[in-house]
């Protein structure tokens, strides 16, 4: 019945609890808890006390019964908006999603689905990741949503988010919570493809097969079956009250092309981003290919999955091992 | 503040909103600056002088003015926020009354708010703002969270007794009051004001009426019109503490003179008691003060009275001296002249009102045998002249008689329509003593009011007449409350807060006690009010706390929905289970389909059912709670 989130750690060293709350462990799932949040003043909230520290003077200087007053419900405000930012984040819960590869030199997108079981709605959400742009969010009573704070991507592969800061300055912004939390999904990035012509000359051959011109000559009809694209399928056909059919081309069937490593020029990394433009390509025209690395070999197919498989094992392609999901 | 300066700032708001109706931009930084010198001298050239406090408070609301024209983005406006609080505490140096109070919340409330719409700009990332109410309900509920902190501070926040620094002196502007000098006229034009001059409580039983003698100042020197005080006396060789105690909370009357019983036998903390009998404080008095104050009747060892108390001008009433001398011959004693000097005025139709006739350059004369008509101040300025002239040292005494016992809360009210002069005589046996000629004439005045003492056409302040009954019983218990106020929350200075702690049973504790006391009850209320805010919430549907207790039940038996299992897939599953009595599988069947009708079916819509089938569902979750009670009702939930 009750879902997995960071249980705290077994340890009596306090030391260790505490940089387990400074830097936790990645976790697909949290809720922030009134043990993970801190809370500090800001610049505001200083000037704040300032100002009630001068009225306060003020007041008893011209013996200001009523002065008294104000400053210490001024005082009590000041107290009762700590509460209210730190119940701000206090309860907030944070699902992690699985994101799209991005291609390098993009922002990689970490999406979050926030829920919250508060009548009341939660302004002033922030999201940011060390060094990255802040992401500002206003979660509505009773709604879940999703938000997808980024980080630049500088290198091609597993980009593991670090640990990311969730702040607020709700209600009126003189204290300043914020608790941690890290991500367990880490984000592909795909070199960027260069735009080269494919190489329509095949380094390896499939026996019985002789090149064809072209992938778009229209061959004949067959009839639809569950993994054909819906580019396509014979819609007016369909549409004429036919069965669902799939068009079927030249290409099909035919030439095997193999996009290898040795065939692009340039250094290693020049390499695989022109690999990349050609699987994209390819991918585009509904082509079948296969891939040739230096010590992965991917054979034919066509489709998304294919085109994500071989993406990876560029962006993996000699790469330290990453712990990591898949 | 003056007049210019406050259409000014009104003009500025004005210009300001125009500004944003029309969606213009805001007057260039440069400007603003240019004006801030030419105003400042402005407030310079009206209070002559810019650090004094209603200088000050000019110099506040101007910056907080230009702020608001100044701001572009919400940080700015907070600023300009910050400084309206300021001026929202400088109101108080003008009035602290509950309509100031009240006035005070309100704005506090409002800038809360404006604070709150401004902090919600800058925080959200859209442009628009949440509903009005929503807002409003958001700084109202600040508002509330802050207050047990106001009021555990209001109470155990050590106060200090002010000011911590001598300020310039402010102007006193006009206040009423015994001004400390007497010219024929001057109290009847007083008493036309009904303004509280001071209340008094009493530590035992209050004296008789016509023992509250209120003594100010002392008038001695004379021109034969205008009686004056003595500034040159010196100050009391002889203090005691004995005698009738009470507490006077004096309103403030730009004066140095502190009112008191007549005699006060003691100075009061900063004050001194002089030979005239008059307290004497340090400073004027310009905000409202609380002493306490003891008095005996006056004694033998009145020091010799100084040779102003005998003086008589040459030529200013020759009638009254002539009088006054042939008095003396037939009289040598003062016991025996005082009694003829009143015998004198109580068979000599004489008139005591509020409106006598003009007087001429003899005022003495002309009062004692042409008009014969005239208020407290021409009887005891006569009588005074008339014992000078034969012979005998006597000053007049200003102050009040009488006072009103507020039966409400047993505080005793002076207004200025109890001012009152009278006189007093000096012999070697007896010292100083009170004469009072008004008693001789009307002792009505003395013995109930003004109000029995005048004829009923003059005109008197409302709270000096003897009204309606309810009229007086609704006054009484409003300015009760008033007293109230002054006394607990205005007037909260150090005294009465060691008066409220010993009440409470804390003792007498020392600042330092009491900051930690504070400090631990704040820890309290901030600890209770986290633990409300970090609460888990509840689910909002009802039916689905049912059915989240009737899955509890579920667990209690051993089996565990998923979170993922949905009502009927789980029951479908309980009903498996081979391990629970049948007859609660089938009742936890039902109550799943319940549940799944009510929150998933065609009932959701219709109110009514919706409720039925609630009820429903209640009674099946009790049943499941409690199997002993299955046989009696299962034929009801078919």
């Amino acid at each position: 019945m009750s879902r997995s989130f960071p249980a705290s750690p077994a340890n009596h060293n306090w030391l260790s609890r505490w940089q387990q709350r400074l830097r936790p462990a990645p976790h697909p799932q949290t809720r922030l808890g009134y043990r993970s949040i801190f809370i500090l003043p800001t610049w505001r909230g200083a000037a704040w006390l300032l100002c009630l520290l001068v009225m306060l003077v003020g007041a008893i200087n011209y013996n200001l019964s009523l002065g008294h007053a104000l400053v210490f419900l001024l005082a009590g405000i000041g107290l009762a908006d700590m509460v209210l930012t730190f119940r701000n984040l206090a309860g907030l819960e944070l699902h992690t999603q699985p994101a799209p590869f991005v291609f390098q030199g993009e922002a990689a997108l970490f999406p979050l689905t926030l829920s919250s079981k508060r009548r009341e709605a939660r302004h002033g959400l922030r999201f940011a990741f060390a060094g990255q742009p802040c992401l500002r969010f206003r979660l509505l009573a009773g709604d879940s949503a999703r938000v997808a704070p980024t980080i630049m991507s500088e290198h091609r592969g597993w980009l593991r988010p670090g640990r990311l800061t969730i702040s607020c300055r709700y209600p009126l912004g003189l204290f300043v919570a914020w608790s941690y939390f890290t991500p367990d999904r880490p984000v592909l990035v795909i070199p960027k493809p260069l735009d080269r012509p494919v190489p329509e000359q095949t380094t390896g051959h499939t026996p019985g097969q002789r090149p064809l011109p072209g992938g778009d000559d229209f061959h004949g009809l067959r009839p639809h079956q569950m993994s054909d694209s819906p580019r396509h399928v014979a819609w007016k056909l369909l549409a004429r009250g036919a069965p669902m059919m799939t068009k079927q081309f030249a290409g099909e069937g035919g030439e095997t092309l193999t996009l290898d490593f040795m065939l692009a020029e340039g250094d290693n990394e020049t390499r695989l981003r022109i690999l990349c433009g050609w699987a994209l390509t390819l991918s585009r025209q509904d082509r079948p290919y296969a891939l040739q690395l230096p010590g992965t070999h991917i054979a034919e197919g066509r489709g998304e999955a294919h085109l994500a498989r071989c993406l990876r094992a560029i962006a993996l392609h000699d790469l330290p091992r990453e712990i990591g999901h898949t | 503040m003056p007049l210019g300066l406050s259409s000014a700032a009104g003009l500025l708001i004005i210009w300001r909103i125009w500004l944003w109706r029309r969606a213009r931009g805001l007057p260039k930084r440069l400007w603003l600056w240019a004006i801030i010198p030419p105003l400042c001298l402005v407030i310079a050239l009206y209070y002559r002088t810019l650090f004094g406090r209603e200088a000050g408070v000019a110099l506040l609301v101007l910056l907080m003015l230009l702020k608001l024209l100044e701001a572009r983005t919400p940080r700015d406006a907070i600023v300009g926020l910050l400084i309206g609080f300021f001026v929202v505490l400088t109101q108080f140096l003008v009035s602290q009354s509950m309509l100031a109070a009240l006035w005070a919340t309100i704005a506090t409330g409002l800038g809360l708010t404006g604070l709150l719409i401004l902090n919600t700009l800058i925080e959200d990332d859209r442009p628009d703002l949440p509903p009005a109410r929503e807002l409003l309900a958001g700084s109202g509920r600040l508002l509330l969270l802050a207050l047990p902190f106001m009021l555990a501070a209001f109470l155990l926040f050590p106060r200090i007794q002010g000011p911590l620094w001598r300020l310039p002196a402010d102007s006193a502007s006009g206040r009423t009051g015994l001004s400390g000098q007497m010219s024929p006229g001057d109290i009847s034009r007083l008493v036309l004001s009904g303004e509280i001059a001071f209340r008094v409580q009493f530590e035992g039983k209050p004296p008789d009426r016509n023992q509250l003698y209120w003594r100010g100042p002392v008038l001695t020197l004379t021109d034969g019109r205008t009686w004056l005080r003595d500034t040159r006396a010196a100050r009391a060789s002889r203090d005691s503490a004995e005698g009738i105690r009470h507490e006077i909370t004096l309103e403030p009357h730009g004066h140095r003179w502190l009112l008191a019983l007549d005699r006060p036998g003691s100075a009061v903390a900063d004050s001194e008691l002089n030979d005239n009998g008059e307290l004497l404080a340090q400073s004027p008095q310009l905000a409202r003060r609380r002493y306490v104050a003891s008095s005996t009747p006056p004694g033998r060892n009145d020091p010799p009275p100084v040779a102003a108390t005998r003086f008589l001008p040459a030529d200013v009433n020759p009638q009254a001296v002539a009088f006054g001398k042939r008095l003396a011959e037939r009289h040598p004693q003062a016991d025996t002249l005082i009694p003829a000097v009143l015998r004198h005025f109580s068979e000599g139709a004489y008139a005591y009102t509020l409106t006598p006739g003009r007087l001429g350059k003899h005022p003495v004369d002309d009062f004692l045998f042409r008009t014969r008509q005239g208020f407290c101040e021409h009887y005891a300025a006569a009588f005074v002249t008339l014992v000078r002239a034969a012979g005998h040292p006597a000053r007049v005494v200003t102050g009040y008689q009488g006072g009103e016992r507020n039966p409400v809360d047993g505080y005793w009210t002076l207004r200025q329509s109890d001012a009152h002069a009278w006189a007093e005589v000096w012999s070697p046996e007896k010292g100083w003593q009170r004469v009072d000629p008004t008693a001789a004439i009307a002792p009505a005045r003395i013995e109930s009011n003004l109000a029995a003492a005048v004829p009923a056409n003059e005109l008197l302040p409302l709270a000096a007449r003897d009204g309606d009954h309810w009229l007086r019983g609704i006054r009484f218990r409003w300015e009760a409350v008033i007293n109230g106020w002054n006394q607990w929350v205005l007037g909260f200075d150090p005294e009465r807060q060691r008066q409220l702690l010993k009440k409470l049973g804390l003792g007498a504790p020392d600042w330092q006690s009491m900051t930690v006391g504070l400090a631990g009850t704040c820890a309290i209320i901030l600890s209770l009010i986290v633990a409300w805010a970090i609460r888990q919430p509840r689910h909002a549907a009802p039916e689905d706390r049912l059915w989240l207790a009737a899955c509890r039940q579920a667990e209690k038996h051993g089996i565990v929905r998923a979170p993922w299992e949905g009502p009927l897939a789980f029951a479908g599953r309980v009903l498996n289970t081979e391990t629970i009595a049948p007859q609660w599988r089938r009742q936890f069947q039902t109550l799943a389909h319940t549940y799944a009708a009510l929150r998933y079916g065609r009932a959701a819509s219709d109110p009514g059912h919706k409720r039925r089938i609630f009820d429903r569902l209640g009674r099946q979750l009790h049943h499941l709670k409690h199997p002993g009670l299955l046989c009696k009702h299962t034929n009801k939930d078919r």
